[in-house]
């Protein structure tokens, strides 16, 4: 319970486009353990989608491009950082027997995550059988165990997936990122196109899935509701770098960064009345385009001088609970765990 | 007259290869001027499919709609077209429900120029500014295109449209689900914000409660079709009666750590709505379903206060 299963350590990712390189990913580092649940929050663009693609090995080549950084999949280091086509290609035959095996990953939307021709359970058995020494018998009955177990009778095994609700669709493609019993799961908003009852018992299934597979899970939406029920360590997301990471009890109890703060400001309540919701003004800084400077300065209300001369370092200010802001700095100076984006922008 | 909009039994039916779709079932409801009438339910419940009725963008099969004490129900097109400014629609996806080939100005002004509200295009201009400052759009955005824009920007444009012509009732399907909390937020304060200031009137159609608790003041919750409770917003917090509204209301997920509830879980989805039978529709689902539930249809009755339920059982599961 206590080996990190997945570590990723100031992992750097650029987009390098005709236009320009988007910093999308800058020097982000956290961990998972066994059977534990990290949500990873942040709004559209902040990069969640781009750190869950490159632990699968799936960023748009030859646009995407990992800049630096490790991502240690049970200790071992699964990216490539080399330009070179021979190491990349190497990676990419790694990558081919990870993903689906150790790697699982449930996306957003269920009905483009399956193949509408072919039946549901075929595309199940498909990933038991591309990575496990199985005969086609065997794979089926593994199939039918895994629709099973995700509440769908696997006498269904030979419909289509237009023959089944969003719920249940979500379900299939939840049996085939864990049919084979991988180290960790990578969920993509998994619920974000279902409906809330819908979205109850899904999140209720994988609860229970995860206390039985002990898989280390990624957890990736946008709701802190979710977060609150199903997590056990939190990161928060802004314009590539974690401004706030703990377990939920320090983001939920505690929490410091301005950004965080904001967001459950913002949130329209059902136990309490307000007349009005918080809200900051402006945008997110464009990834192309980033500030040298802290990338929060430009919406923060506690914003001094002296956040336009630096950018804080993520600063760990109780055990376990990391923030990256400067109002944190000077009691904490010696304990600082990053050393923010430099070598990011250096190259640009 | 306090009722801007009164609906009675209206329905709207569409015919599918397997027979009757009702996707609005029987519904009747009224509003007042300045009030937030928030409409809640899961995907299918036919939330969108009322507000279009209401607006006259679908013809209803059958009921009445009076829309400030004349029926809308049966106009023509002459009569309809005086009767469009009156009445305007914010929809979900801002991107795909403006233009891509037309600037801000020009979304905005197309109203504006449909109805020929002014003579010259100086007047129409000073409109549009004047729109894009209630809404709180930068004017150097006026030439800008939507793929331009962010998504709280576009739904500005899409809400600085709907105002254009100065309406009564504003139909929000789902205004703000596209959007990220803190964009979010902002638009929700807008819509306050010009409720105050210009008296409008709000159907707004969602499903998420804690947004619709934050807007509205009365609320239905419907079910394929039908509205399965409503009252004033406080009460149905405080008190919830129907099965299904607590199981709804149970099955949000709350951004704190206290509140790790007890959640009702519902089993099985949305039954089909082609043909229903003459039953309750959420009997499937429901964890106190008798014999009777499958036998009728349970009607919508004031239990006290205005509070209006289906459910036959109503009594007995809340301990009445």
């Amino acid at each position: 319970m206590s080996e990190n299963v997945l570590e990723i350590k100031n992992l750097v990712v650029h987009y390098e486009t005709p236009d320009g390189v988007a910093e999308a990913v800058n020097d982000v580092s956290f961990t998972i353990k066994a059977g534990e649940t990290l949500g990873l929050v942040g709004e559209t663009g902040a990069g969640k989608t781009t750190i869950a693609l490159t632990i699968m090995g799936l960023l748009p080549k030859p646009v995407g491009q990992v800049i630096q950084g490790e991502i240690l999949l049970d200790g071992e280091n699964i990216v490539e950082t080399s330009r070179n086509k021979l190491k990349q290609r190497k990676n990419d035959r790694m990558m081919r027997k990870l993903r689906g095996n150790k790697i699982g990953m449930i996306f957003q939307d269920p009905m483009s995550a399956l193949n509408p021709v072919l039946h549901v359970g075929d595309q199940i058995a498909e990933v038991i059988r591309l990575h496990n020494k199985v005969s086609k018998a065997e794979a089926t009955q593994k199939a039918m165990e895994m629709m099973e177990l995700v509440g769908i009778p696997g006498v269904r095994y030979s419909d289509y997936p237009h023959q089944f609700s969003g719920g249940m669709k979500q379900r299939i493609v939840i049996a085939m990122a864990l049919a084979c019993n991988p180290r960790v799961l990578i969920a993509d908003e998994p619920t974000t196109a279902l409906d809330v009852t819908i979205q109850a018992q899904v999140l209720e299934l994988m609860n229970g899935l995860k206390s039985k597979f002990k898989t280390a899970t990624l957890m990736i939406t946008h709701d802190l509701g979710i977060v609150a029920e199903i997590c056990d360590k939190c990161a928060v997301l802004y314009a590539g770098q974690l401004v706030e990471y703990g377990t939920v009890e320090h983001i939920f109890n505690n929490p410091q960064h301005p950004y965080t703060l904001a967001l459950f400001a913002s949130l329209p309540s059902l136990d309490k009345d307000v007349d009005r919701l918080k809200s900051i003004s402006g945008l997110m800084s464009d990834p192309m385009n980033l500030p040298e400077y802290c990338t929060f300065y430009e919406r923060c209300d506690a914003g001094c001088d002296s956040c336009m001369e630096l950018d804080p370092p993520l600063t760990e200010i109780e055990p376990g609970h990391f923030v990256k802001c400067a109002k944190f700095m000077k009691k904490t100076q010696s304990a600082t765990t990053s050393k923010g984006t430099d070598s990011g922008e250096a190259r640009v | 007259m306090s009722e801007i909009l009164k609906v009675t039994n209206l329905k709207k039916y569409f015919p599918v290869p397997a027979g009757m779709l009702h996707a609005v079932d029987d519904v009747s409801f009224s509003m007042h001027y300045g009030e937030t009438l928030g409409v809640v339910g899961e995907s299918g419940c036919g939330k969108s499919t009322l507000g279009k009725t209401i607006l006259r963008l679908e013809p209803p099969t059958s009921g009445e709609i009076i829309f400030e004490g004349e029926d809308i129900t049966n106009i023509d097109d002459k009569e309809f077209k005086a009767l469009r400014p009156k009445m305007q629609m914010i929809f979900q996806d801002p991107l795909s429900s403006l233009n891509p080939r037309m600037s801000v100005s020009q979304q905005i002004a197309e109203p504006l120029r449909i109805y020929k509200v002014y003579k010259s295009n100086e007047e129409m201009e000073k409109r549009v500014l004047e729109l894009m400052d209630i809404v709180g759009l930068a004017r150097r955005y006026v030439d800008t295109y939507p793929h331009e824009l962010d998504g709280g920007r576009r739904q500005r444009i899409g809400i600085a449209r709907a105002l254009a012509l100065r309406p009564k009732l504003i139909v929000c399907d789902e205004p703000v689900s596209a959007l990220d909390v803190l964009i979010q937020a902002q638009i929700l304060n807008l819509l306050q914000d010009l409720q105050k200031e210009h008296g409008l009137s709000y159907m707004f159609i969602t499903h998420d409660l804690s947004v619709v608790k934050h807007i509205s003041n009365n609320i239905c919750v419907m079910y394929l079709g039908q509205i399965i409770e409503q009252c004033d917003t406080k009460e149905l917090f405080k008190n919830t009666l129907h099965p299904y509204a607590k199981a709804l209301l149970s099955a949000i997920p709350v951004p704190s750590l206290k509140h790790r509830r007890q959640k009702i879980l519902l089993k099985g989805e949305l039954a089909s709505p082609i043909n229903p039978k003459n039953a309750c529709r959420f009997a499937p689902r429901c964890l106190y379903a008798k014999e009777e539930c499958f036998a009728s249809a349970p009607e919508l009755v004031d239990v006290g206060g205005n509070h209006r339920v289906a459910c036959h059982f109503v009594k007995e599961i809340n301990g009445l």
